[in-house]
């Protein structure tokens, strides 16, 4: 049984009055536990509502989404917000930290909401401060925090909850080639203490950290390739090359 | 760029930016409309020629409007202009030179300032007429009219002058603004106000040490007697007390705010609860950005209570005094030497006789007069010291009281009481506040050297009678004579002879159904004779009765005015603030739904912030006002209120329509919020 099954989507925006936009017309993949999926394709190709559809910040207009048994839309109105919490975690392109919490509150943010006691949120905190290089800022403001601190800081609230899924959007659009790289090898090292992670990008250096890439185009996945045993440069460049081709319009293999 | 074009750019820049200039036209033209009510009541000549403290009053009342309205101005146009940064920054990015825009913010100003003073001509004028009628009405004067208030164009030109004052500053502000700042600068300030929390402690812990001496000042003030340095003293320690308070208000609102909300914070099991956790760092951010806006509109919500407080307790006081001091309009009087001859009941009534028929004797029918009543009285020197009436000490005439003695049975005509006293009970009521306090209760005393009880009397001590007085009232006439020549006997010498008789004074008291000239005409017939020797004087107490009225309506009139200003400011702050936290709100609230947030708690949870924030100013503006009650009722002494109830009912009275009011702006405001978030 795989972690999350994509049945069928599609996602029509607009009402009977506005033109209809269909940003999603027919997408299937499933995630199997511990995969780090990227998922490619240019602005407008319908990426980013394939996550938020994930996420259930959008409901689909059509299709099944199941996380780990769980139909989405099964899950009732009250339920979604714990669910969000607990089941998945977010880090954004603009690292959506809140200015006037402390980083170690803002990690905490869910973990308190979901009811833990202080020092199991300081335990939890503990195991993973290190691996995120963080714990020396962690009494400061994201305000006195660098971009790439802050977001190594909204990676730490994302896991902190041990999600079955995390969800990544553009996590490396605001930050510098230094800092990205280095995110994008957290990411890698968060994965393979077993962590599943589904990530959206158009940075084929950001995407060639994971172990699979989706390519969206048009409100359906084109292709995907597998890294298999390739090494990072040399699956960078596999990517460009479907980029190019998926940009030509020359591939026809559809899933 | 065409003037054309540039109307166009200030036109749709009023009416995108409508949510901050309407309550900044509504806010700004009611100030200038009541400075320009004040002026022209002060050069109406109706007004001139009524008291003549009236204008003087008036025109001290003018200028506190007119510099709260350039505060609150300044304060509405800083707020505006700080929203509107970004918008400046993008003109800049778009090419328009840093002349053009000047040029636009001119017209928009401009427009404004049009706008602004014709409103404030239309408030002041339609106002003026209502507060015209609400004066008369107040100093007791049903016979003017409206034609009596017409527009006055020398107050509407001094109030052109100080709006176009107001604004060529605000436009200099402005372009000072524009042209220090660059573009990105400008884009990029708008964002800048989310600092995290920073406190001084030292400055928290200060500000509640300045409260707390501001406290003790206003509590601990004891009552003075009333003469005129401490009076002066009265009044200077008020206002050290006051300033105490409003800069600890200040330092608390900014510093100590954060210090106890960082304080929650360390007592984890307490912080790290769902509810807890997003209500204290949301009051920390909300107590950082709005710390001054919310000490300010404490300061001015207790200024609020205190100038409708008092005046109408000052008011309230010297119109009961004056009826109790002056219960009927005319008088007939004698001055009697309290000797032997006179000290028998039989030969006291048939004095009295005398004066009556004498007075009788002048009025064309009986039916004339009304309401008459006998009035006797003696105003002896003397003191009241560990629970006994004592003669003074002539060696030592510092701290002088007076007894004013007076016979039961003259204080239940006058007031139409019916308390009857044994031969060994006297009632007591004194204008000096422990006294006073002292004697709301029966108490045991000595009296002319013997046991008495003193049973609290219901009616007060006027000041203008003697500063430190007490009233005692004895059970007959011959108590009186004994006990005034008693007090009298304070010379040294034993000589029967050398010693000064005391006197009394009775009076006959009447109202009438004639008018003022017809009755005066009848005491001069009075006055010319005379009884026992004696002359017969004559008064009336109608003038001085409505002087008082009208000094006491010009009074209750200021503070309402300036109490409405207060208030005006005061909602404009409000408004203002309740718009930059929906502003500030709308990204966070994003970011925490993104979270796992549910939308019930995000909505409790601002709206348990928004309660606190909305009531804490009320609630401490309420403890600062009852803090100042003590040295308020010691400074309404001078205006001889003697009644603490009667002050504290009217906090009452205030308090709870300015809650009422406070609460109906905060439902129109929360209203707005709520848009601005969604």
């Amino acid at each position: 049984m795989p972690l999350l099954t994509l049945k069928n989507i599609q996602k029509i925006y607009g009402s009977k009055l506005t033109p209809k936009i269909e940003a999603l017309k027919n997408v299937s993949f499933t995630v199997e536990e511990g995969e780090f999926i990227a998922i490619m394709g240019e602005s407008g190709s319908g990426k980013s509502t394939l996550l938020n559809l994930i996420a259930t910040l959008d409901t689909p207009s059509a299709g099944e989404i199941i996380l780990n048994e769980t139909p989405l839309h099964d899950l009732k109105s009250s339920d979604i917000s714990a669910f969000r919490r607990n089941k998945l975690g977010f880090v954004f392109q603009d690292f959506n930290l809140l200015n006037t919490f402390t980083n170690r509150d803002n990690i905490y943010l869910p973990l308190v909401l979901s009811g833990f006691k202080p020092n199991e949120m300081a335990e939890r905190l503990t195991k993973i401060a290190p691996t995120l290089g963080i714990t020396e800022i962690l009494d400061r403001y994201p305000y006195e925090s660098s971009g790439g601190q802050q977001q190594r800081v909204a990676i730490a609230r994302a896991i902190i909850t041990q999600p079955e899924l995390l969800l990544a959007d553009e996590p490396t659009g605001a930050l510098d080639s230094r800092s990205s790289k280095m995110i994008m090898n957290l990411f890698q090292t968060i994965n393979q203490q077993g962590q599943t992670v589904l990530m959206v990008t158009h940075s084929t250096k950001a995407a060639a950290h994971a172990k699979r890439v989706l390519f969206i185009k048009d409100g359906i996945v084109f292709h995907e390739i597998y890294k298999g045993d390739d090494s990072y440069l040399t699956f960078m460049e596999k990517i460009n090359e479907m980029q190019i081709l998926l940009d030509q319009g020359g591939v026809n293999n559809e899933l | 760029m065409n003037f054309k074009m540039r109307w166009q750019l200030a036109r749709k820049n009023l009416i995108a930016n409508k949510i901050f200039n309407v309550p900044f036209v509504i806010s700004s033209s009611l100030l200038l409309g009541i400075f320009y009510i004040l002026l022209s009541l002060l050069s109406n000549d109706y007004v001139q020629h009524r008291h003549p403290a009236l204008p003087q009053l008036l025109s001290l009342a003018a200028i506190v409007i007119a510099i709260l309205s350039v505060i609150f101005i300044f304060y509405g146009n800083n707020f505006t202009m700080k929203n509107r940064n970004q918008e400046l920054g993008l003109y800049g990015i778009l090419g328009l030179e840093k002349k053009h825009i000047a040029g636009i913010f001119f017209l928009e100003s401009f427009i404004l300032y049009i706008i602004t003073f014709l409103c404030a001509l239309i408030n002041g004028f339609i106002l003026g007429k209502l507060s015209f009628l609400t004066l008369n009405y107040l100093v007791k004067d049903y016979t003017s009219s409206l034609q009596n208030y017409s527009f006055d164009s020398k107050a509407a030109l001094i109030t052109l002058l100080l709006t176009t004052g107001i604004f060529i500053l605000l436009f200099i502000i402005t372009i000072f603004k524009i042209g220090l700042s660059s573009p990105m600068q400008l884009f990029n300030k708008q964002k800048s106000g989310e600092k995290p929390p920073k406190s001084n402690k030292l400055i928290g812990i200060l500000g509640i040490i300045l409260i707390g001496i501001g406290y003790f000042l206003a509590i601990h003030q004891k009552a003075l007697p009333l003469t005129q340095s401490n009076i002066s003293l009265l009044i200077r320690n008020f206002f050290i007390a006051v300033l105490f308070v409003i800069s600890g208000t200040y330092l608390t609102f900014i510093s100590g705010s954060i210090l106890i909300l960082k304080s929650f914070q360390k007592r984890k099991n307490y912080y790290y609860k769902p509810k807890n956790f997003l209500f204290i760092n949301g009051m920390l951010k909300r107590m950082s950005s709005n710390a001054i806006g919310l000490a300010s509109i404490t300061v001015l919500s207790t200024g609020i209570i205190l100038s409708l407080v008092t005046p109408l307790t000052a008011a309230m006081g010297l119109t009961q005094i004056t009826k109790e001091a002056m219960a009927r309009d005319y008088s007939a009087s004698l001055h009697v030497p309290l000797n032997q001859k006179i000290a028998s009941t039989q030969e006291f009534e048939k004095l009295t006789d005398k004066l009556k028929q004498q007075v009788l004797a002048v009025y064309p029918k009986p039916s004339d007069i009304k309401n008459m009543n006998l009035n006797v009285s003696t105003m002896i020197p003397g003191n009241f010291k560990d629970n006994k009436f004592i003669t003074i000490d002539p060696t030592n005439l510092d701290n002088i009281s007076y007894f004013i003695i007076e016979t039961v049975d003259q204080t239940n005509a006058l007031y139409h009481d019916n308390h009857k006293l044994k031969a060994n009970e006297i009632m007591v009521a004194s204008n000096h506040i422990s006294a006073q306090r002292f004697f709301s209760k029966k108490q045991k005393v000595e009296f002319m050297g013997q046991k008495f009880t003193a049973l609290p009397l219901g009616h007060l001590v006027a000041n203008q009678d003697a500063l430190n007085a007490y009233r005692i009232i004895v059970p007959n006439w011959e108590t009186l004579v004994k006990a005034a020549n008693y007090y009298n006997n304070y010379q040294e010498s034993k000589n029967d002879e050398s010693r000064a008789l005391a006197s009394a004074e009775i009076s006959l008291n009447w109202d009438s159904k004639l008018n003022l000239e017809q009755n005066s005409h009848y005491l001069s017939l009075i006055s010319d004779h005379t009884i026992d020797q004696q002359p017969i004087i004559t008064t009336t107490t109608i003038d001085i009765k409505n002087s008082i009225y009208e000094m006491n309506g010009g009074i209750i009139f200021i503070g309402l005015l300036i109490g409405i200003s207060l208030l005006v400011g005061n909602i404009l702050i409000i408004v203002y603030k309740q718009f930059s936290e929906g502003f500030e709100d709308r990204a966070d609230f994003k970011i925490m739904k993104n979270v796992g947030l549910t939308p019930q708690l995000i909505n409790q949870t601002s709206r348990k912030q928004i309660l606190w924030l909305f009531f804490l100013p009320l609630i401490i503006a309420s403890i600062h006002a009852l803090a100042s009650s003590n040295i308020i009722f010691m400074l309404l002494h001078l205006f001889g209120v003697n009644d603490f109830f009667n002050l504290m009912q009217n906090f009452g009275i205030v308090m709870a329509s300015f809650t009422v009011i406070y609460i109906l702006v905060f439902a129109i405001t929360s209203k707005l919020y709520v848009k601005i978030v969604k």
